[in-house]
């Protein structure tokens, strides 16, 4: 008799978890994209309010344009290949590793109309770490300049 | 010098795999000599990497910039404690740490149990003797400390000054303490497989060794909070990122075996679920320093990518097949001994709080993973951000809360009726009654509600606990109060150490459950300007510019007030680094009991004015005062008693003592 009640009440857990589960990751969830996937994607069907996760691009050096108290910015995004607009539509102040080449993991809408992208959110990293790559080019950088 | 370091490393490569093998055949053939020297190989390899942390620490301290890692971590300028705090700033040098911290913790085994647990010990040898030689691998071929340049710079790179912050420079060690410990427990459950000895006598160890890292890896989950809360300006302190998660899955699973251990101690039951749970809080840690170094999954955490996942991934997968293959042949031996008699008992309530634990364990590894599954099934990463999380965890975590507050009021095997209605009368009544005044205070947000009405509810579960203690000892010794309230503490420390614990749960709760109220504004304001926000007053009274050879900062002071009353002077401020070319922000907080006043300065104009953010956190200092309650209640309840101290003498003296041939005919 103890095993029924059992068994039912962890179904019903079970199927409320579930639940959860299902319309939590319709709120939050978004797709990874490069800027190369994206401008294929957006090419081939629009992404109507898709919500994106853009990451693996850089900031372009001398692109961003502040507002009048560096809360908000107009920036340019780089892969190497391609570039895009970006919009800063968020709320937070932007981070403080934010800056020229930085690289930037961005989340937000690709805005059709004028192939730019309207970011909520911005994550940079500092791109000075390069640990693991290119050993050789970074010991050469580092004997051609005096301090880091 | 450097070669010595290097030198030292090869050497702790040899004795550690010495170690792993020599123990391993020292316990199936059953001469304790092999074991033995197994042991002292340990000790070495431990002295070894001693040799090595120093040889680098050397290098740091006298800017040897010739070492490639202290010209990448280090530079002329650096402050002292960031000098020392810099050899776990950079992958190779955390590496090394993570490896000799993990010599100290076998060595410390070694020389505890040097006269116990002897069936046990040349297994749980072996197996932390293997995770040592597979860092010992990562220190030579893949992340090598002392690599030199070929030539020596003028000044290294030094630390980002994001990370020039004391909570910053301990919160990689607390990490490592925990994510590191937790190979102990682990190594014996293995010993108890691999030898056969499969009653309750591997918990116990275990369970010790659990404590510990579980209770540094809380510490360094919530201090790493309070820096991203006080330093990163987003007025939170929890982003769900995947390299926070990853730390957090294995206190998870810890949490849940400190519970369960305690149902086959006293009953013999979930025999193979301690197994498992052991398996698990070690194998998530080393899923856990994969997913932080390996760059697989795309984190706010920086770190580069290298050629390190690999190896963390092949390991993880040997360890996991060996353990599960081990424990499935083990099966057949590991039965029962008794069964779940009623609901209404202690055991209902371990398993239950076990099942909540992994459930919010598999709704953060779902989360976090989901990106690697989602790209293997349909090539594109999906991530989920902190909605998901949140919205699954929460009513997860009140449920979890209510757990924590009615568990210990059931009894082992089955609580009379009588029993339940005299244990959960008062809390209950506590519960309810808080309601109507939550509801006068204006709280209407309902998870907020059932939040808080459980958090009353189980505080006055705890205390009753405490005061039904301290009365039955009063009745029995004759104590004063306070006195026999301080005894029961000390001679039970792992019951009411584990309810300070509790009751520092619920001062967590409290503090989450204040995020329902965050509110937030922002403010353009002229010199001179007073504006209100909230309940508050601020008024902009200046900014001042400085400027020196290091960096550049904007300050601005501004007064807070209440009801007409002055409360504090604000100094948010804006930094600017020149070697770095890196800007911070230095957030300015008034805090007290009831929250915080989060003041950010975003930017400033040419005409004086300037644009602010403010944060109003209710109840975010209860976090805060929750972390101090739980590593307070960890201590106490890790602090060894005086029967333990008995049981080990008992131990030592049975083990050293010889054998006396008995007398013929008897």
């Amino acid at each position: 008799m103890y095993r029924h009640k059992f068994t039912a009440g962890a179904l019903v857990v079970a199927t409320g978890l579930f639940y959860l589960f299902l319309t939590g990751f319709q709120q939050s969830s978004s797709t990874h994209m490069t800027l190369q996937s994206l401008t294929e994607s957006a090419q081939k069907d629009g992404l109507n309010g898709e919500r994106i996760q853009l990451g693996g691009s850089t900031v372009v050096p001398g692109s961003i344009q502040w507002d009048k108290y560096k809360s908000s910015a107009a920036f340019d995004i780089t892969d190497g290949q391609r570039t895009m607009r970006v919009q800063y539509v968020g709320n937070a102040v932007l981070p403080d590793t934010f800056k020229d080449e930085a690289l930037v993991v961005l989340e937000g809408e690709y805005v059709a109309a004028n192939n730019s992208f309207d970011a909520e959110v911005v994550f940079a990293k500092c791109p000075s770490k390069y640990e693991g790559q290119d050993y050789d080019g970074h010991v050469q950088a580092m004997k051609n300049q005096d301090s880091y | 010098m450097i070669d010595f370091g290097y030198f030292a490393l090869c050497l702790a490569l040899l004795t550690s795999g010495y170690a792993l093998l020599s123990s391993l055949a020292g316990g199936r053939s059953g001469r304790l000599a092999l074991v033995r020297s197994a042991e002292n190989a340990m000790l070495a390899t431990c002295l070894l990497l001693t040799l090595a942390v120093c040889v680098l620490w050397h290098a740091l301290l006298t800017h040897n910039f010739q070492v490639r890692f202290v010209a990448e971590n280090s530079n002329l300028a650096m402050p002292f404690f960031y000098t020392i705090t810099s050899l776990w700033g950079g992958q190779a040098g955390s590496l090394l740490f993570w490896g000799w911290i993990l010599s100290l913790y076998i060595a410390a085994v070694v020389l505890v149990y040097r006269h116990r647990y002897r069936e046990l010990m040349p297994y749980a040898v072996s197996v932390m003797a293997a995770s040592s030689f597979f860092f010992c691998i990562l220190h030579l071929f893949s992340a090598d400390p002392f690599v030199t340049l070929p030539f020596k710079p003028e000044d290294g790179r030094g630390l980002n000054p994001l990370l020039q912050q004391p909570l910053m420079a301990i919160h990689p060690p607390l990490l490592y303490l925990g994510m590191i410990g937790m190979v102990v427990p682990f190594a014996f459950a293995m010993a108890a497989l691999g030898s056969g000895h499969l009653d309750s006598t591997w918990l116990r160890p275990a369970r010790r060794w659990m404590l510990i890292p579980w209770s540094f890896l809380g510490a360094g989950l919530l201090l790493g909070g309070k820096w991203a809360y006080v330093e990163l300006g987003w007025g939170g302190y929890w982003g769900w990122d995947p390299v926070e998660n990853s730390s957090l899955m294995p206190w998870l699973a810890g949490t849940a075996f400190l519970h369960s251990v305690m149902v086959q101690e006293r009953k013999g039951m979930l025999k193979v679920w301690n197994m498992i749970l052991a398996i698990l809080c070690y194998g998530l840690c080393i899923l856990g320093t994969f997913i932080t170094r390996s760059g697989i999954i795309s984190s706010v955490h920086a770190f580069a990518k290298s050629n390190i996942g690999p190896f963390f991934a092949v390991f993880l997968v040997v360890m996991l097949v060996a353990s599960f293959g081990l424990l499935y042949l083990r099966l057949p031996q590991l039965k029962p001994e008794n069964r779940l008699e009623s609901f209404a008992s202690r055991e209902t309530a371990f398993l239950l709080n076990n099942w909540i634990l992994l459930g919010i364990l598999f709704a953060v590894f779902w989360g976090t993973l989901f990106p690697l599954i989602s790209e293997a099934f349909t090539g594109q990463q999906i991530t989920v951000g902190p909605p998901f999380f949140n919205q699954v965890n929460v009513p997860i975590g009140l449920v979890l809360i209510l757990l924590t507050g009615a568990g210990p009021l059931f009894a082992w095997r089955r609580t009379s009726e009588e029993s339940l209605k005299k244990s959960f009368a008062v809390p209950i009544a506590v519960g309810v009654l808080s309601l109507p005044f939550l509801l006068g205070l204006g709280v209407r947000d309902l998870y907020a509600l059932i939040s808080l009405v459980l958090c009353a509810f189980v505080t006055a579960a705890i205390v009753s606990e405490y005061h039904a203690g301290t009365r039955a000892r009063m009745r029995s010794t004759g104590e004063g109060y306070a006195t026999a309230l301080y005894r029961l503490s000390a001679k039970n420390r792992r019951r009411y150490g584990g309810y300070m614990t509790h009751l520092a749960l619920v001062l967590l709760f409290v503090g989450f459950t204040g995020k329902a109220f965050t509110s937030e504004v922002e403010l353009v304001l002229d010199r001179g300007e007073t504006v209100p926000v909230g309940e508050y007053e601020l008024t902009y009274e200046t900014m001042a510019f400085k400027e020196d050879a290091n960096m550049s900062s904007t300050a601005a002071a501004l007064t807070l007030s209440r009801d007409g009353q002055r409360l504090g002077t604000l100094l948010p401020e804006r930094r600017y680094y020149k070697s770095f070319d890196q800007g911070t922000t230095e957030v300015s907080i008034f805090s007290d009991l009831r929250e915080d006043f989060y003041l950010i300065l975003v930017g400033s104009a040419e005409d004086g004015s300037a644009k602010f953010q403010v944060y109003i956190n209710p109840l975010v200092n209860f976090v805060w005062l929750g972390s101090i309650v739980l590593i307070l209640g960890s201590i106490w309840a890790m602090w060894p008693t005086a029967r333990d101290r008995r049981i080990a003498r008992i131990d030592r003296s049975a083990a050293t003592t010889p054998l006396q041939p008995s007398p013929v005919g008897t």
